[in-house]
């Protein structure tokens, strides 16, 4: 199986890791062009290691993980829930996907840049390049929207261990995939240097010869949201813009280094609480990180000969021969999308998949205790033993919380993704948004879910099973009612 | 064989009276031999074709999730009890009320004629009921048993049985 | 949920309606017909035939003369009864006759009959009237009795041996022609004979074994016998009953036909706790149990209705358990008569045991006796006796060996119990 890197730089980046993994979890396969899944590789750079988006998308990839871990793929199985697999395992010395930058800790940027010790023409020089307000900042959170800390800072991962594993990993047909949002802090300094520090890896590392010819495809976030004024912090969103418009021009001229840029934005911004950085920030889920996730998709499945890149032999760096740039968009102009405002190719990607999965976890949060003495339950023993087993507990539990919540953070965002009426004590089938349910008679709603699992045969180990027969079951109904 | 139904019956026979056991054997007063038609087989069957057709009505027919619980295979039994044994009160009413119960069976003469004891009452019409209505359960049960597999949504209706 | 309520309640409505179409449209068995009539085992009597001719044979030896003179009883009792036949209209043909050693006929009017009954006109009738040899007279009648004929034959059935002859050996000479002569018969005929005893006056004389006579004028025995064809003598019962005989009581009655017959019998339906067999409801039973309540609990039993018409038997015989015979002593009988019915029964046979066996039981009638021949039976022959007639046993003894020469049995009733 080829894997797939991805990176997730900053806070962007772990939003978007966590919706790749709500839609794989759904049954959005990420695939190469002979329908092969890859084996997702996240790492996540991200120096603000107590950060609430990292910590939730990190638990997620674990339940993921524990999940698929009892799932099985190898015998002709129908099911596509948690189709991917993810690797959390590529570091060596830690057990964490996050690549440590070290020194960051408890040190401010004046120190980290040995600004005590430089002499007073290099310390000059650096006043003017850094104001004190950036000389003076904590670096533990990040570099709180400065991209020129961070430049500064996140050059040294080439030198990790963490990137060394990543090298040596690295085999032939594996490709890269890097995330990072342009207005921020991290991620507009970190996507620049990590694609430089790709391409011109050092002969030094093992690897490096596939990786300079890989693969690498790249999505920039543009601002999508705003933050609150608050006088104690450095963050503005007002110099969102601004910076973005700066980086822009540095890319245009200096990021040759990527196969397909994928841009993505809006104009229409939510105001989030104004957190620096910590466990505080927490940004609800939002529609650009959804489409953002889909680049990836996308980009697993362009031919290998569309991304061909040469190594130049004065430079000794990766150069893709040609690059290719894409855009998102939807046909309709809504404050609240729903699928049917969207194209048919992402509704063709998206809707089956998430519906099944919303009509999987649905279930599980509102009816599974009633229905324990249905015909499917007691022929798999499914039995109050299986539902208090840790895999249904905490792991698929887990999972299914987080969708559940996911789509209800991107319902209230603003541009709102809404394809769903997520309030308890609906008609499940009424609850799509935009399609009307086929009407089908003496049964409907939960009874129609729990007689079409009663007509659904699967077989194998019981937590496979269950979500074989979940899978196949939704499948059913989103045929029968929705003709997906 | 062909006597079979009647025994079953008469398992119960002490609910409803002997004579009118023979009634329904197909005593033939006139004749002294059994030659009319053995109304066991005949309201046997009939019950059997009534619980068979309940059965078929849960288990395949209906066959509701919400209608899977063995209080509603009871609901079920007992309307199908209910109509088996309004079936044997009703088929053999119409008999008594017209006479045509031979009179050796309803009746204790005397040398004169005259009678002296009725052996055969309007309630044995209701015992019959309650007899078809039981036998009929137990049919009821049986085939719930044997037909029930097939289900998809009522398979383990009334329980379950693990072996 | 609604449309689940709906969709059951419309499915239990098709049913119900289903039902109740099948419940009245269904099978229906009307009301049984008039009772045809059934066939019991013994043919019935036939209609009155006018084809029925009546004989009547009026003893006039010696020993006869003291009934008929003057107006006794027993001219009377004969009158009576020859006009009740004669209105019954049971037979055009009534032939009156005397007989001693031979037959004398004398036409058909029965008036003149009777008024010319006298000594007198007896000793003008003619024949030899110094002896009655009785087995000859019984011969000579049963000769002309046909198929279609009953023979009427009045006589005082006393034996005469005659002067210095063995009386004794003259009994059982005459018991044995008797025996002889209604076997023969018997053989190509089927036979009853009815002996009615009665009581007149008699005034006249009184012929002793040895043959003599004393003048006596006292109450003495005679008899009227039927003898033909048993249905034609049920026949003439009926129409004639025994009760039309007023003048003089029925003293004592016999009555003979031969037996091992069959006869109409069925195991009566509710007569205790068993089962009919099925295949045999008439004679075989099954799962015989006691009685659990009631004031026979603990005693098992069952009844059989049985046709005893064809023996001319009475109810005191056919009522007395003695006479019948039990395969099985566990087990008790009793028999009363029968309820009405239309096939025919006459009694019930009605069996209790303590416990319950499985057997084949037999019941069998038997021919007996009556008890009453001995005790009117005269053994010395010499002064009258009142109400004894001299060596009547023999007489009787006669024509029952006669009868009973194959068995003694006039019907067997079998049971099967299982």
């Amino acid at each position: 199986m080829s894997k797939l890197y991805i990176f997730g730089i900053g806070g962007t980046g772990s939003r978007v890791l966590k919706s790749l993994t709500m839609l794989m979890a759904a049954g959005v396969k990420v695939r190469d062009t002979s329908g092969q899944c890859y084996e997702i590789v996240p790492i996540v750079i991200d120096p603000d290691h107590a950060a609430a988006d990292l910590t939730r998308t990190v638990k997620l990839m674990r339940d993921y993980k524990k999940v698929r871990n009892r799932i099985d793929f190898n015998t002709a199985s129908a099911n596509t829930f948690f189709a991917n697999d993810i690797n959390l395992n590529v570091f060596s010395e830690h057990s964490n996907i996050t690549m440590n930058l070290g020194n960051t800790q408890d040190t401010d940027f004046k120190t980290y840049i040995g600004w005590a010790a430089m002499q007073e023409a290099n310390s000059a020089l650096a006043s003017m390049l850094f104001s004190d307000n950036n000389l003076n900042s904590m670096m533990d959170v990040g570099f709180k929207g400065n991209p020129n800390i961070g430049s500064v800072v996140l050059n040294q991962f080439a030198a990790s261990t963490e990137f060394r594993d990543f090298a040596a990993s690295f085999a032939q047909n594996d490709r890269i995939f890097i995330i990072s949002s342009i207005f921020g802090g991290t991620g507009a300094s970190g996507f620049p240097l990590l694609l430089k520090n790709l391409r011109a890896i050092s002969n030094n590392i093992n690897g490096n010869g596939l990786i300079k010819k890989a693969p690498i495809g790249a999505v920039s976030v543009f601002p999508y949201f705003e933050v609150s004024v608050a006088d104690n912090s450095q963050i503005n969103s007002s110099t969102f813009i601004s910076k973005t418009k700066a980086a822009l021009s540095y890319y245009d001229k200096n990021m040759t280094e990527a196969n397909i840029l994928y841009y993505i934005g809006d104009n229409v911004s939510k105001q989030y609480d104004n957190s620096e950085g910590g466990t505080t920030q927490q940004n609800d889920a939002h529609f650009i990180e959804l489409a953002a996730a889909l680049a990836i998709v996308d980009f697993a499945q362009i031919p290998d000969d569309q991304l061909n890149t040469k190594v130049d032999s004065k430079t000794n760096t990766g150069v893709p021969e040609t690059v290719e740039y894409k855009e998102f968009g939807i046909i309709r102009e809504t404050s609240e999308i729903i699928f049917s405002d969207m194209d048919i190719v992402t509704q063709t990607l998206i809707k089956k998949p998430m519906t099944q999965f919303f009509l999987f976890c649905k279930y599980m949060n509102e009816q599974i205790a009633s229905s324990t003495r249905q015909t499917w339950a007691i022929s798999n023993n499914f039995d109050s033993a299986f539902l208090c087993s840790a895999f249904y507990q905490s792991d698929l539990s887990g999972i299914k919380d987080a969708y559940l919540e996911w789509l209800a953070e991107m319902s209230k965002n603003h541009r709102a993704f809404t394809p769903y009426e997520l309030k308890t004590g609906n008609n499940l089938f009424r609850s799509v948004k935009g399609e009307k349910p086929k009407k089908t008679w003496f049964k409907d709603n939960y009874v129609l879910f729990d007689a079409t699992l009663n007509n659904t045969r699967t077989n194998g180990e019981p937590e496979h099973r269950f979500v074989e027969l979940f899978y196949k079951a939704t499948e059913k109904l989103v045929k029968r009612k929705f003709n997906m | 064989m062909n006597e079979i139904l009647g025994q079953i019956y008469c398992w119960f026979e002490s609910l409803f009276s002997q004579n009118f056991a023979e009634y329904l054997w197909g005593y033939n007063c006139d004749t002294q031999q059994y030659d009319n038609p053995n109304m066991f087989n005949q309201v046997g069957l009939l019950s059997i074709v009534v619980s068979l057709i309940c059965v078929l009505l849960y288990y395949y027919a209906i066959n509701h999730p919400r209608f899977s619980r063995w209080w509603h295979w009871l609901i079920v039994l007992i309307a199908s009890g209910a109509i088996n044994l309004f079936i044997g009160y009703g088929w053999t009413i119409s008999d008594f009320r017209n006479g045509v119960i031979g009179d050796c069976l309803m009746y204790v003469r005397n040398e004169q004629g005259d009678i002296v004891n009725q052996l055969i009452y309007e309630t044995d019409c209701w015992m019959f009921g309650v007899t078809n209505f039981i036998v009929s359960s137990g049919f009821f049960i049986i085939f719930s048993f044997a037909l029930r597999w097939g289900s998809s949504n009522c398979r383990y209706s009334p329980f379950v049985i693990r072996p | 949920m609604k449309q689940l309520l709906l969709k059951v309640l419309c499915l239990t409505g098709c049913l119900t309606l289903i039902t109740l179409t099948v419940m009245c449209g269904g099978k229906k068995r009307t009301a049984p017909p008039v009772a045809t009539s059934p066939s019991p085992a013994v043919t019935p009597p036939p209609p009155s035939s006018p084809e029925m001719v009546l004989n009547v044979y009026l003893e006039n030896s010696g020993s006869m003369d003291g009934y008929v003179n003057g107006n006794t009883e027993f001219k009377q009792s004969v009158y009576s009864y020859l006009s009740d036949i004669k209105i019954s209209g049971i037979t055009k043909e009534i032939n009156l006759f005397y007989i001693n050693s031979v037959i004398i006929k004398y036409g058909s009017d029965i008036s003149d009959f009777i008024e010319k009954l006298n000594p007198a006109t007896f000793k003008i009738r003619g024949g030899n009237r110094s002896t009655s040899d009785i087995s000859n007279i019984l011969e000579t009648i049963l000769k002309e009795t046909k198929e279609n004929g009953i023979s009427v034959f009045v006589s005082d059935c006393v034996f005469s041996p005659g002067k210095s002859k063995d009386a004794n050996q003259y009994l059982i000479n005459q018991q044995i022609g008797i025996k002889s002569n209604v076997a023969t018969h018997l053989k190509t005929n089927n036979l009853a004979i009815v002996i009615y005893q009665f009581s007149s006056l008699f005034d006249g004389k009184y012929y002793d074994k040895n043959n003599s006579s004393t003048q006596i004028n006292e109450q003495r025995p005679y008899y009227i016998w039927l003898v033909g064809n048993p249905q034609y003598i049920t026949a003439l019962r009926e129409k004639v009953p025994d009760t039309k005989f007023k003048v003089s009581d029925i003293q004592h009655l016999f009555s003979i036909v031969k037996g091992n017959r069959e006869v109409g019998y069925a195991v009566k339906v509710g007569s205790g706790q068993f089962d009919l067999d099925k295949k045999n409801p008439k004679t075989a039973i099954l799962n015989w149990k006691t009685d659990s309540k009631g004031k026979g609990a603990g005693v098992a039993r069952f009844s059989v209705n049985v046709n005893l018409s064809g023996f001319l038997l009475d109810d005191a015989y056919l009522c007395d358990p003695s006479n019948y015979e039990l395969s099985d002593k566990d087990f008790t009988l009793s028999v009363t008569k029968a309820v009405s019915n239309s096939f025919g029964y006459t009694h019930s046979l009605n069996i209790t045991s303590s416990h319950v066996k499985k057997t084949s039981l037999s019941i069998k009638l038997l021919n007996k006796m009556p008890q009453w021949v001995n005790e009117v039976n005269d053994s010395i022959g010499a002064a009258p006796l009142p109400g004894k007639i001299y060596g009547i046993k023999y007489l009787f003894n006669g024509i029952y060996d006669a009868f009973t020469f194959d068995n003694n049995l006039y019907t067997e009733i079998k049971i099967q119990i299982n």
